[in-house]
């Protein structure tokens, strides 16, 4: 009763293109929208891609590098501004403040980092750098180091919704806590550890498993800043897939591709469910009717 | 004391080495936004699109606030049924037991491993088939369904936070079950409510792909399929300047929003822990 | 949380999701109908692309369509609805909707996909309509596709190279040199290599920072030049051979000598133009519509008396040189097509031909080209550009020589193989042969055997 209208909007929008999907990704269908069965030929043409190694080695940079930094970056914000600053009007200025770049539209975003890393005189960077006699003359900085810069932006534009998650995580620590343990004689290392972070293990969980996956499959950002370039050397999987399904028209094998991606993403929520102890936390429910 | 001043010191160094780059960011739109790149003199005409229909390099844009209007109602209309259903869903999946539900709740991580882009062109055809496309309904359906695993998810976790004895005693006090969650669970678990209608309205506002798939005229659009127009086909970004101003015009309100609704956060959460 | 408030929520959302459903009823009433003077009214629908002049155009063909029929004394009126422009994926989807307009504008490029698609239908009206005497055969190929007219051209543009006259008479040439330049290119006098190493003595005299600019990335013109002709037309075919390889030998000379940066796919016009006017790139491999960007850029109308004399002083222009001595100039065009949806009959189409034509009006094509920069199609619109727009009389002989991209559905796939291989060069410093090994290996793969020669 409680999940049914839950149940039924899944069962309709998720559950049924899920399977329409995977029966696309079998057939050759493009834009004559007349598809064929065609067996497993998608498939093998993924496996037989001489690409697919490098834009799975992408794949992989891209998403354990942004989770890493993201997290990190996170825990820094939300501890220092909801546990050091704890209730002063300059943490929340500072959580708005990082909450900006989260707030813009990927495309007000993009252009944010384009501007730094123009490789004319006019980018920031090469302005700075030729100012400072540090380079002769102005750096390709997007296509020399493409992926660093992806990761950079993705970073900075995802770090904020995790804040405010972990912060009200904090938030909720009743300060009886803090006291009791101070007067333990605690310090503020073994507060933050001790209080702080196993706190935060479920968030932390949530953080790590949706982040890692909308890493996985994300491709907007990386679209409009680099569009996979130079080369496939900032193409991951997921932009892979958009780009055969939607700029080269390709759908049955840009399902079959995004099937992949659904097979990866799987592997580390089920990974990371284990590691985390899911079934831990599922706690069972005392009460009976 | 002395101490504790150096320690917040420290913090506060981190802090805003950590924020320089984004207070930079910030100016930059703002300076992008004002000034024209050619003459290099102060102008607001990118914000002409705030009085009436604009043209930029041949991409037409209508006029912005029917558009706000309908990203108001589009995006309350999201919060409400997203809080109407998660809440029940989540509660279900905190307290009562029921047969699959350790599956249940694998499955709702499992729904996000399927990049909503996968899914979009069979979705197109559910929608075709149920007279839903090019509607409303249709869209609100579709990007509920998208982020409602998310949102039950975090609303659980408030769930599971409230303590049994709470609802244990407020049931032994003679109420019933749906009694007990209204006047005891609910008000314990306001500021997860709070947290998903904030995240619900974030995600609804923003929304750009959907109506760039699913809803065929210009005049329906939100502000963030408004914005999305101005990438071209082959994905580049045209008119740096006019991007700026849309974007502060459609950040600034998402700010005080925030802003707002953080004070009523704090409060509510400082009364429910007093009345644990 | 209490009841009220449960129940309002519930009573708002009823109502605002009422609205929105009745919101969601409108639109899509093409039927035929009379009107109030009993008058036939026939509805065309129109993917409304409003760039350059193309909104005045789409507008003023409609007034002018009922003028006339009105004058020839029909008993019909024509409404004209207007439907947003969208992009490719979204005509594919909206198309499987039911929702084909009856008029869009797309490039000549996505014939091919469209046709298959089933979004439109051949014209074949085209051949004998009268806008179209006099024009030229490569104009008329332009719309023409596995046997049949697909759609009529809007626009069109050729690809000079805009060359920095200043970095020109630094190098010591005097007027007449420089001004005699094009007749060199013309008759094959001039090459791409010349060019090259003008460009490099530009840049070791401090004239310029860049050697060349090239439009967006696609580097068609670059592609033509060296003889590389990647579509078989009688076969409908794409074609992959060795004179591919020469195209990539140019690239690999040009990143050498250093006048091809590695980011020259990131410099597009845009970005080119201000460079341009303040003298930092010697040569911009543009299109005829980066005249309109200069004029653009200083705030000017191509129009403009004082532009034009800017542009005299400043730019030369010539076709894009060929690669050996006296060969042809090579020049490229990305046409703008109407197509008429396959949602059009045959009583509709009478008055959807009307329309077009009435849109390639010649002042209406002029105004077009006020505005976009781009070249007018037919030789009667040509006639007025003459006087006010000397740039573009001067260049529409370029118009015989010019080719387009091949409307074939799979160029796109082809485009992504032969720009993995530029890329190899720019950024990976490979060799041309290998740039040519990859572009290969990835053409093979990635476009239906069916559908390609190799040769």
């Amino acid at each position: 009763m409680f999940i049914l209208p839950f149940a039924l909007l899944t069962l309709t929008f998720f559950i049924l293109p899920a399977i329409a999907t995977v029966w696309m990704s079998f057939t050759d269908l493009d834009v004559k929208m007349k598809p064929n069965f065609i067996g497993l030929e998608n498939y093998i043409r993924i496996f037989q891609d001489y690409s697919l190694g490098e834009i799975l080695q992408n794949t992989i940079v891209y998403a354990v590098a942004s989770l890493g930094f993201v997290l990190l970056l996170s825990l820094i914000i939300a501890i220092s501004t909801q546990y050091f600053m704890k209730g002063k009007t300059v943490a929340t200025g500072y959580r708005v403040l990082w909450l900006i770049p989260s707030l813009f539209p990927s495309v007000v975003f993009a252009i944010f980092w384009k501007y730094i890393f123009d490789p004319t005189e006019n980018g920031f960077l090469n302005k700075i750098g030729m100012h400072l006699g540090a380079v002769d003359e102005p750096v390709s900085w997007i296509t020399r180091y493409a992926m660093p810069i992806v990761i950079l932006g993705t970073v900075v534009g995802s770090v904020s919704s995790n804040v405010i998650l972990l912060s009200s995580s904090i938030n909720s620590i009743p300060e009886d806590l803090y006291k009791a343990a101070r007067v333990d004689g605690a310090g503020e290392k073994s507060i933050i550890l001790k209080i702080i972070l196993p706190t935060l293990r479920w968030p932390l969980m949530y953080i790590t498993i949706t982040t890692l996956i909308g890493f996985v499959s994300s491709y907007f950002f990386i679209m409009l800043l680099t569009d996979g370039g130079p080369m496939h050397d900032s193409t991951t999987l997921a932009l892979y897939s958009y780009q055969q399904a939607f700029q080269l028209k390709y759908y049955g094998y840009g399902a079959a591709i995004s099937m992949f991606v659904v097979v990866i993403a799987l592997a580390l929520t089920l990974v990371l469910l284990r590691l985390f102890d899911f079934d831990a936390l599922v706690q069972p429910s005392r009460i009976e009717e | 004391m002395s101490k504790k001043i150096l320690k917040l010191l420290v913090v506060h160094t981190y802090m805003a080495m950590l924020t320089v780059p984004i207070l930079f960011m910030i100016v930059w739109y703002f300076m992008t936004a004002t000034f024209n790149s050619y003459t290099g003199s102060f102008s607001l005409d990118n914000f002409a699109f705030m009085f009436g229909p604009i043209e930029s390099m041949g991409i037409k844009l209508p006029a912005i606030w029917p558009i706000v209007l309908n990203t108001l109602v589009y995006s309350f209309t999201i919060v409400m049924i997203e809080v109407l259903i998660s809440v029940p869903a989540a509660y279900a999946f905190s307290r009562l037991d029921f047969k699959g539900k350790r599956n249940a709740m694998k499955f709702l991580f499992i729904m996000r491993s399927f990049p909503g882009v996968t899914l979009i062109i069979a979705t197109f055809f559910i929608l075709v088939k149920m007279n839903l496309v090019d509607t409303y309904l249709g869209i609100i359906l579709v990007a509920i369904t998208g982020s409602l695993p998310g949102h039950v998810y975090i609303m659980k976790g408030f769930f599971d936070e409230v303590p049994w004895d709470l609802e244990w005693a407020a049931m032994t006090d003679g109420c019933s079950r749906f009694r007990a969650f209204r006047k005891v669970i609910l008000p314990a678990v306001k500021p997860g409510i709070g947290a998903i209608a904030i995240f619900s309205f974030l995600g609804a506002y923003g929304e750009w792909f959907l109506f760039k798939l699913l809803i065929f005229s210009d005049t329906r659009l939100i502000i963030g399929g408004y914005i999305a127009k101005l990438i071209t086909e082959e994905n580049v970004i045209v008119d740096y300047g006019l991007i700026s101003a849309l974007g502060l015009f459609y950040t600034l309100p998402v700010i005080l929003f925030y802003i707002f609704s953080q004070k009523i956060f704090m409060k509510v959460n400082i009364g429910g822990s007093k009345g644990v | 949380m209490n009841k009220k408030v449960v129940s309002a929520m519930c009573a708002i959302l009823a109502v605002s999701m009422l609205g929105m459903t009745a919101c969601g009823q409108d639109g899509d009433s093409t039927v035929d109908s009379k009107n109030q003077d009993g008058k036939k009214e026939i509805t065309i629908t129109v993917r409304k692309n409003e760039w350059g002049g193309r909104a005045y155009a789409f507008e003023e063909a409609a007034v002018r369509l009922n003028d006339e029929l009105e004058a020839n004394g029909e008993n019909v009126t024509v409404t004209i609805d207007f439907w947003p422009a969208i992009d490719d994926d979204e005509l594919v989807l909206q198309g499987q909707a039911g929702n084909i307009a009856d008029v869009t504008l797309n490039s000549s490029v996505d014939i091919g996909w469209e046709y298959d698609a089933g979004l439109i239908q051949p014209i074949d009206w085209v051949a004998d309509s009268e806008v179209f005497q006099g024009a030229s055969e490569s104009i008329m190929n332009i719309m023409y596709y596995d046997g049949h007219y697909m759609g009529v051209i809007q626009d069109m543009d050729a690809s000079p190279v805009f060359i920095s006259r200043k970095a020109l008479e630094g190098l010591g040439w005097s007027a007449e040199e420089i001004d005699g330049l094009r007749e060199k290119v013309d008759n094959g006098e001039f090459i791409m290599s010349d060019l090259m190493e003008t460009a490099q003595q530009a840049m070791e005299q401090g004239l310029a920072d860049i050697g060349f600019a090239v439009e967006d990335t696609r580097f068609e013109g670059w592609t033509m030049s060296a003889g590389y002709n990647n579509y078989n037309l009688e076969e409908n075919k794409l074609v992959v051979n060795e004179k591919a390889k020469d195209v990539y030998k140019f690239w690999e000379k040009g990143v050498e000598m250093g006048v091809i940066k590695e980011s020259i796919g990131e410099v597009d016009t845009d970005t080119a133009a201000p460079m341009m006017i303040n003298q930092e790139i010697f040569a911009t491999f543009a299109r005829s519509e980066f005249y309109r960007i200069l004029a653009d850029n200083m705030e000017m109308k191509i129009t403009d008396q004082e532009f034009q004399d800017w542009f005299d002083e400043n730019i030369v222009w010539t076709p894009v040189p060929a690669s050996e001595k006296g060969g042809q100039p090579s020049s490229y065009s990305n046409p703008a097509m109407l197509f008429v949806g396959s949602s059009v009959d045959e009583e509709k189409m009478p008055y959807v031909q009307r329309y077009l034509e009435l849109m390639l009006s010649p002042d209406i094509q002029v105004n077009h080209t006020v505005n976009s920069g781009k070249l007018p199609v037919t030789p009667a619109a040509m006639e007025e550009v003459v006087e006010t727009l000397p740039f573009y009389a001067d260049h529409y002989y370029m118009t015989e020589f010019t080719k387009v991209r091949p409307a074939h559905p799979d160029y796109a796939v082809l485009i992504e193989a032969y720009t993995l291989g530029v890329d190899a060069i720019l950024t990976k410093g490979q060799t041309a042969d290998e740039a040519y090994d990859l572009y290969v290996k990835d053409a093979k793969q990635n476009v239906p055997s069916d559908r390609i020669i190799f040769e």
